[in-house]
Order: C-alpha cells, then structure tokens, then sequence
C-alpha cells in the first residue's frame, strides 16, 4: 500500500508540471495588458518599466521556471519560516498580484476561512442529507418515497447554482417581509465577528442560503449513488444469509449491507471536494460571499495574471490530491482491491 | 431397457405432427429502432421530457413567426412593465390601501361587498378580471399609489426590461442561442470524445498515451479554464468573425474541448470489449482495412452509449454555456443567451421577478427535460431492459 501511494505521488509530479505548464501558457498568451488600465498619458517608457517591473520583460520559460519554484518551493518555505522560525525566510520577492500588489498567497490564506466555511458546511449537510435518503430509497425501491428522491434528485442535477441562487434569493430576501423569522440576508457579511449569541446567530442565518444551494447539488449526487449501492449490495447472498441466520432488518441494513455499500459512497465523496471549491465560484458570486471563488472571478475580469495562475494551479492540486485519496480510500476500506 | 433411439422417435414425430397443422408465426420484420422507440414510448419521463424539449424547440425557433415583436424594438413608454400574472396579486393589493380599492373598483367594476372598505371574494375577483380585461386601464389608476404600483399590458405579456424592450421576444431570441449552443457543442464533445475513444480502444499502441491524455484532461479545473480561455480569445475572436459568430465559436469550442472525456473513456471500453467479438475478427481475416471495419463494424455498434452521451452532452452544454454568461463572461446583453437574460435580471429582481424566473425556469426544465430523455433513451438501448 505504502509503494502504491508512493508510486501514485511520483506519477502526480509530472502530471502537476504538465498542467502547471497548460495554465501558464494559456495565461502568457493573454492579450490583456496589465498597464491597459493606467491612465493614458502615461509615457510608454515609464510603461515598459511598469511591465518590466512586473516580470514581464524575461523569457517564457525563464518566468515558468521562477513562477514555478515560487509556487512549489519558496512560498511554502516562507510559510514554513513564519509558523516556526526555524530558518529564515527565503530571499526571494513574494509573488504579488497585479491588481492589489499584496502576496498572492496571502489574499489566499485571508479568503479561505470563507470559503471553508460555506463551502464546506455545504458539503457536510448535503452529504449528510443525502446517505439517508439514498438507504430509504434503495431499501423501500419503487415505494413513494424512491420515486419523490428520484425526482428531487434529477431537480438537483438540472437546476444550476446560478439559477437556484437566484430563485432563493428571490423568495428568502425579497419575498420574504423583513421582520418575519423566514426573511435570510442575501448577501454574505465577512466583516461579521461571531463574539456571543446574537452574532453567532446572525452568522448562521447569512450561511441558510448559499448552504443550502450548495447542498442540494451535493445531495442530488451523493444520494444517488448511496442508492445505486446499496442496491447492488441488497440482493447479495451474504444478505440472504445474514437475514437466515435471524439477524433483525436493522442490523442487516445498518450493518452488513450499509458497511459494504459505504466503499464506493466514501470514495465519490472525496472525489467531489475539488469540484465543490469550483462549484462554489458560481454560489460565492451571488451571495458575495468573499471566497476563494470570488477571488478568481474578480481576478480573471481585472487580467491579474499571478493571481489566476496561482488559483487554477491550487484547483487542479485538489483534484489530483483527492484522485489519489479516493484510490487510497478505496484500498483500505475494501480489503478484496489490493495495488501491486 | 428400451433403446433411447425408440423413445425419442415417436417424440419426435409426434411434434412433427402436432407442428403439422400448425402455422409459424413469424412477427414482421422491423429495424431494431422500433423496439428502441417502443421502450423509449413506454418510460413516462422520457416522453415527457421529449415533448417539454419539442415544445421549447418550437417556442424558440417557430415563437419568433407568431409573436413578432423584435426583442431590440425599445417602448420607452413601457419600460418596467410587469408580467400579466401579476394581476393575480391586485386584488390582495387593493385589500391593503382603501385608495387602492377605490381605483380597482373605479377601473375594473369590482362587486362592492359588505362591510365596505373592503374587498370580499367576490371583489378579489372582480379586481382581477378587471385587471386582465383592461391591464392598461387598470395600471393608469394604479399609478397614483407609489408602493402598489401596477404597471401591466397584454402588449408585453411577460413584462419588459428596464429599457422597455419585451422580455417574451428575449426569451425566444435567447432560447436560439442557447440551445443552438448546446446542441453544437454537444457535437464537437460527441465528434472528440468517439474518435479519441475509437482510435484508443482500435489501435492499441495509441492507447496509452491517449488515455493519459484523457486523465490530465481530467485533472484540470474545467471552470477555471473555461473563464480563462473566454476571457482571452474573446477579443480576438470577436474581431475576426463579429461579435456574434466569434464568441458563438469561442463558447462551442470551449465547450467541446473540456468536456470529450467522459464519452471517450465510455466508447473505449465498449470499443475494447468488441474488438474480440468473432465479428471483427472474420471481417479481418477477409482483409478488410481497420478504417472500414471501424466505420463498419465497431461505429453502429456503440451507438448506444454514443446517443446517451449525446443526450445529456446538450444538457451538460447549456448549463455550462449559461454560467459562463452568468459570470459575465459568456454572450453579450445585445446577443443573450438564456445564462445572460438571467444575469442581466439579477439586478433588477426586486422589481421585476419574472426577468429572473423565466429564464431561470427555461434553462432548468430544457436541462430536465434533456436528463429524463437522456434516462429513458438508455434503458430503451439496453437489450437486457428492452423487451421485458
């Protein structure tokens, strides 16, 4: 097992490089300027030195190369640095976004409690809404209930985030009269300090709407698929003979058949956490919810380079790092899937 | 002992003359597709969903020949008008304001009813009715309230923007665009993905390297991509085809190029798993070429998945087409899609609901409606279902 997650790590690298090197390119070729935006009676010898002091002035791949080690290398030795002092930090300018002039990775760091927080209570609920459903539905099948979490579901698959976003603001914030208990704020206030009851109460009612549209994506997937596995497992004959032997119902749903269809179950969830951070790009916009998502929709409408390179390439770590996760998961829950 | 030879004989003479008289029913010939159709006919989602995305074929693209109000045509006077459903919340407004009663009687001839002042069921109605009769009559002497304001016309069924241009003649217009977006880049994703599978699954020296290709595709975070790639080439493309043509060919092109995987690991196994069928094996013993045992042998023979692929590739499209143009970064406000009507309505919700909901509304039903056919279409192709 430990050779296999070995293994797997090595093949990540030049994965990780290739997609580092599609994104870095893709960006070069922007068109956009990042002094477009400067005032027009700007001499172009001061903006080529704004340019050069932007990097802009080297070889492609001398800049792949550095905005690579500062990624990979000198970033987290900074962070490293800071959290314990060991070493000092590395001597090397941080990267800076173009539009803020602030560290790139700092603006990160700043923004990802957010995103943590509604994305991932997101994804908590809709998961945990959704595994009972799926062992109702699949244990009662075709009864009333299967075919309304059918229904609900393909709503969850069809209705987009932008449209259901939309639909709850409507109803919750301008439908809903301002004193009533059913009245949520649309819009996401970061500058809130959760300090006693009143506020943490204030916290979790701007959380009600962006969670609950990220949960009924989640909900939609993930209890499908705990239906369609438990059904697999229902009809098997270790079944059979588990309710031969006398078991009670309870414990042969809960405990024979629930363990076993919980394998693949737990390895969709793992795979679905990167594309909640980008499903989350869509939902952070419209509650302003000052995100990670967020940040890569202003970053990408202001032609910020750095910023956007740094975003995409941390996306496409999460999705290479959960791939491998799943895999790993899957080993150690199910004993018959061995790697060599 | 009787010799088994004996007993067998007059068995099967016996069935021999038994069959006699019989006549063999032989059912008529039929191309397997009518057992497709059949299966398909019998799953109720599918047939429904059919029919709503024949229905939103026709409203988007025959709409345009029945109500023929040009989307671009601006009615100043117009601007901000509500949908016609409204009316069905007057006569709840009326019961609010004694003023507002006053006019809905004075413009619609509402009942008076006891206690007066106010309105009974009777008066509800008839301040509806009044309202759906004469919307414009009805919004004149509403004008005067600033808070129950009523601005509505049987002109603009579904209300106007806030320019006064009609939101019904938008939603055909951007019906078009979005479902012809959907529908190509669902071609270009099917195009890709059957010939990277077929050429993965056929030559197997070719396999490896197209399949790692197909994971790092996997790996990439499509979104993210997506918006960048838009926020790019937009510019450039926009002036070398128009506004129109270059950013219709950006977003299909996008479209196509990020989402080929799933239906190339899909044709790849089929294509795998048929390779050894005796089939093809006799076809390349006679010396077919592999170009004509592909287009021959193996092509009709994933059609199946191919067609669900398809199916819900349309859906997968308009909903990607749409978040883009909801970002900002996908159809201009003078060439929108169904994304960008939505988009352009968010900021106007409080007045104008509807500006979001139908759009909203349009997107997630063809969405649906694509999903449940996509469902049936795959039990009506799989042969352990059909026929059961």
């Amino acid at each position: 097992m430990l050779t296999y997650v070995i293994r797997r790590l090595l093949m990540a690298i030049p994965t990780l490089i290739f997609i580092s090197l599609i994104i870095f390119l893709l960006l070069d070729l922007a068109p956009g300027d990042p002094t477009s935006q400067l005032p027009l009676t700007i001499p172009d010898e001061v903006r080529q030195q704004i340019r050069e002091s932007l990097g802009l002035g080297q070889p492609v791949h001398i800049r792949y190369w550095k905005w690579l080690t500062q990624m990979v290398y000198y970033e987290p030795a900074y962070y490293l640095s800071q959290a314990t002092g060991w070493f000092d930090p590395p001597e090397v300018a941080r990267m800076l976004s173009w539009q803020t002039r602030a560290p790139v990775m700092d603006i990160i760091l700043e923004r990802l409690p957010q995103t943590l927080r509604v994305v991932g209570l997101a994804y908590v609920v809709g998961v945990l809404i959704a595994l009972p459903i799926g062992i109702i539905s699949a244990y009662r099948q075709y009864s009333v209930f299967d075919q309304a979490g059918t229904f609900v579901s393909m709503i969850g698959y069809s209705i987009p985030p932008f449209f259901s976003g939309v639909l709850m603001i409507v109803i919750f914030s301008v439908g809903m009269p301002r004193d009533s208990f059913w009245w949520f704020p649309s819009v996401y206030d970061t500058t809130l300090k959760v300090v006693d009851w009143e506020t943490f109460w204030k916290q979790v009612r701007q959380m009600v709407l962006p969670v609950m549209v990220l949960a009924l994506q989640t909900t939609a997937q993930i209890s499908r698929f705990m239906r369609a596995s438990m059904l697999d497992n229902l009809g098997q004959d270790y079944v059979r003979t588990a309710r031969a032997k006398g078991l009670t119902e309870s414990v042969v749903v809960m405990k024979h058949v629930l363990r076993n269809s919980m394998i693949p179950v737990v390895t969709v969830i793992a795979l679905g956490v990167p594309a909640i951070f980008g499903g989350a790009i869509i939902t952070e916009q419209i509650f302003k919810v000052n995100g990670i998502g967020q940040f890569l929709i202003i970053s990408i409408q202001a032609s910020d380079v750095p910023s956007v390179q740094t975003l995409t390439f941390i996306f496409a770590v999460l999705i290479v790092l959960f791939n491998l996760i799943a895999d790993v998961l899957y080993g150690i829950l199910d004993p018959r899937i061995r790697y060599d | 002992m009787t010799d088994p030879r004996e007993t067998m004989t007059p068995a099967s003479t016996d069935l021999a003359a038994a069959a006699g008289p019989m006549r063999i029913e032989l059912a008529p010939v039929r191309n397997q597709w009518w057992d497709v159709w059949d299966q398909f006919r019998r799953h109720r989602g599918a047939m429904i969903g059919a029919a709503f995305f024949i229905f939103i074929l026709l409203f988007a693209y025959v709409g345009p020949q029945v109500w023929r109000v040009d989307p671009g045509y601006l009615n100043i006077q117009a601007r901000g008008t509500s949908q016609m459903i409204a009316c069905f919340g007057v006569g709840g407004a009326a019961r609010d304001s004694v003023a507002a009663y006053e006019a809905a009687i004075a413009a619609g001839g509402a009942v008076q009813d006891n206690p007066p002042r106010r309105l009974g069921v009777g008066g509800y109605f008839g301040a509806m009715t009044g309202c759906f009769a004469d919307p414009e009559g009805f919004s004149a002497a509403f004008e005067p309230f600033k808070d129950r304001r009523i601005k509505v016309s049987w002109a603009h069924p579904l209300g106007t923007d806030q320019k006064g241009t009609d939101t019904l003649a938008w939603l055909m217009s951007g019906g078009q665009t979005s479902i012809s977006v959907g529908l190509t880049a669902m071609l270009l994703s099917i195009l890709i993905g059957t010939l990277v599978g077929v050429v993965a699954g056929y030559f197997k020296r070719l396999d490896g390297i197209l399949m790692r290709m197909t994971d790092l595709f996997l790996a990439l975070p499509l979104l993210p991509l997506l918006l960048v790639m838009v926020m790019l080439f937009r510019q450039s493309l926009s002036s070398a085809f128009g506004p129109e043509t270059g950013i219709f060919i950006l977003i299909v092109v996008a479209i196509g190029v990020t989402s080929w995987m799933p239906t190339a690991r899909i044709v790849r196994g089929d294509v795998l798993a048929l390779k050894e069928h005796e089939f093809v094996l006799a076809a390349r013993s006679i010396g077919t070429r592999p170009g004509r045992i592909i287009r021959r042998h193996i092509i009709p023979n994933v059609m199946s998945p191919i067609m669900v692929a398809a199916t819900l590739g349309i859906a997968n499209a308009i909903i990607t087409e749409s978040a883009l143009s909801f970002l900002g970064l996908g159809f201009p406000s003078d060439y929108p899609s169904w994304g960008r009507l939505l988009n352009d309505g968010v900021q106007f919700m409080q007045q104008n609901p509807e500006r979001v909901l139908w759009p909203g509304l349009a997107i997630s039903l063809t969405v649906l409606s694509v999903n449940y056919m996509g469902d049936g279409l795959r039990d009506a192709l799989d042969p352990r279902i059909r026929g059961q």
